[in-house]
């Protein structure tokens, strides 16, 4: 039974200056005894969450608000400076640029594979999978071609449809469908409504209200790393847009 | 789903049953703990020996991609310097080709597959960056398709050697025999040299530049085209003494020319071994959990 359960999650990311990248100084440092501490940024801050299964979760808040951090984090993609996590099921994230984890170099049809056996499946399953992907992703011949003549859209596309091939019980979509064309995202949207029929667990981080009405149930709002506000989707929604136009109106 | 504001501290001993290996230790976790999970890490990493192999063969042939020979053309590469090298210094230091071309190519190969598997063990962690932060897989599986890698390339340029034989210029005696072991032990060190040099590279981004001029300098300080026999003067036995890369080379080497390994080649290579092996499982149990923070 898929869930994922946050307990008191913090993540400190310490901005190693080029001086502390420099192993010289560090040295130096070391032997006077004397450590200058770097700078740190609280990315999320004592981040309690449980998410039951079957849930459509939607992450919203503005740029820099840790929404990846905490996909990261959910995908066991990121050990939290502090906190727990636990996560039941075959947890599946679609986060970083269009290309992440693609070889620019190799076919789509070569990535499908290649993508797959490193998420632990062998080789052959991942053969037998082609035909669908390649479908399902709308790519046709061009699976054939080299990755690097994608468009950003087209690996998005890749990259989800061998995601969704693989089954997840929980899917985490970092402004996943962001570039994909309006007959992609439709497509798509069908898939999650299968996946989500399988009583599996969304978490979908966007900028997009109609994508996140048509996909989430619930919303977290994050802002500076804390949860602002987490409720049924309509209601966060408003009170986070109500947020910008106060702050327009100051 | 609920959130738990109220709820400040975690559950003691709370752990996920499902995150054993991949799942990171928590980065405030006990030395024991984080060394568990790097063990759990090299376990499934080992388990998946499938993947790091297909994966090692696709990068090969993706690196040779729109060529006409492929992998060969390291092959034609190496065989160009190793002839090269022979004709050079063979003149030099007097010596008949027919000795000293099967010392050159043993020495050059070998030191080839040492010198890469120490730049893939050093780039290990940064080169994946993008794989790391959004792939989800035990992170030795990166070292073992490196070095997986490593030993692919090393294997087209065995055919040097294979020529060199059926031209009756490597003795195959039974010392031959010893070649395959060398080439496992070598390739654990590289493996101990990716979980322990990889993490340093990716925490302190002056070492992997270092370890690339430190491997030019090496080159030359191992005697790949030179024997200790050569060169006079005291600083010679320092330089191979205090050199890991002679005795591992020596171990490939000799069995070549017919030679068996001296003790004092055993007991360097012992030495050498154990100092990465240790190295490995100090570093990679320290570094691991923190790794996606450097290289994001």
């Amino acid at each position: 039974m898929p869930s994922v359960e946050l307990r008191s999650v913090h993540v400190e990311y310490q901005l190693l200056s080029v001086r502390d990248y420099n192993l010289k100084n560090r040295v130096v440092q070391t032997a006077r005894r004397k450590f200058q501490e770097p700078v740190v940024i609280d990315a999320l801050r004592t981040i309690d969450l449980d998410i039951a299964e079957g849930s459509r979760v939607g992450l919203v808040g503005p740029n820099g608000a840790g929404k990846s951090t905490l996909l990261s984090v959910m995908g066991g993609l990121l050990p939290p400076t502090r906190g727990t996590v636990r996560v039941a099921g075959r947890v599946l994230a679609l986060l970083g640029g269009s290309g992440a984890g693609l070889d620019q170099e190799a076919s789509g049809r070569d990535n499908v594979v290649s993508m797959g056996v490193q998420l632990g499946e062998s080789p052959r399953d991942m053969r037998r999978r082609i035909d669908d992907i390649t479908e399902f992703s709308g790519l046709g011949e061009r699976i054939l071609h080299p990755v690097y003549s994608y468009s950003s859209g087209m690996q998005t596309r890749l990259r989800f449809s061998i995601l969704t091939s693989l089954r997840p019980d929980v899917l985490l979509l970092d402004e996943g469908l962001g570039t994909a064309d309006a007959e992609f995202t439709a497509r798509a949207n069908e898939r999650l409504n299968q996946f989500m029929s399988s009583a599996g667990i969304l978490v979908f981080a966007s900028h997009g209200d109609a994508l996140l009405r048509e996909q989430c149930d619930e919303a977290v709002w994050l802002d500076l790393g804390a949860i602002r506000q987490l409720g049924p989707i309509d209601e966060v929604l408003k009170s986070y847009h109500a947020s910008h136009s106060r702050e327009d109106a100051c | 789903m609920s959130a738990r504001h109220a709820r400040t501290a975690a559950r003691p001993g709370w752990r996920s049953p499902t995150l054993n290996w991949h799942g990171y230790a928590p980065l405030d976790a006990s030395i024991g703990a984080q060394f568990n999970a790097a063990a759990g890490d090299v376990a499934e990493g080992i388990r998946r020996w499938r993947s790091w192999t297909y994966l090692a063969i696709e990068q090969v042939k993706n690196q040779y991609r729109r060529t006409v020979i492929g992998p060969w053309w390291l092959t034609l590469q190496t065989a160009a310097m190793v002839s090269g090298l022979a004709v050079l210094f063979g003149s030099i230091f007097g010596q008949p080709l027919h000795d000293f071309l099967p010392y050159i190519g043993g020495g050059f190969i070998g030191f080839w597959l040492l010198s890469g598997l120490t730049g893939q063990g050093a780039g290990v962690f940064v080169n994946n960056a993008s794989t790391l932060t959004s792939t989800r897989q035990p992170l030795s599986a990166l070292v073992f398709h490196a070095v997986t890698f490593e030993l692919l390339q090393f294997g087209h340029n065995l055919v040097i050697i294979a020529s060199l034989a059926a031209l009756g210029l490597v003795p195959l005696g039974v010392e031959i025999l010893l070649v395959a072991p060398a080439v496992l032990i070598i390739l654990l060190n590289g493996l101990a040299v990716g979980l322990w040099l990889g993490p340093t590279v990716a925490r302190f981004r002056d070492v992997g530049p270092l370890v690339a001029s430190i491997m030019q300098m090496m080159m030359f300080f191992t005697p790949v085209f030179w024997s200790v026999d050569d060169v006079d003067g005291s600083g010679r036995n320092a330089l191979v003494a205090w050199n890991p890369f002679a005795y591992l080379l020596d171990l490939f080497r000799d069995p070549l020319l017919g030679e068996f390994p001296s003790a004092a080649t055993w007991t360097g290579v012992a030495g050498v071994t154990a100092v990465n092996v240790a190295l490995a499982v100090w570093v990679f149990s320290r570094a691991r959990s923190r790794l996606p923070y450097w290289v994001s």
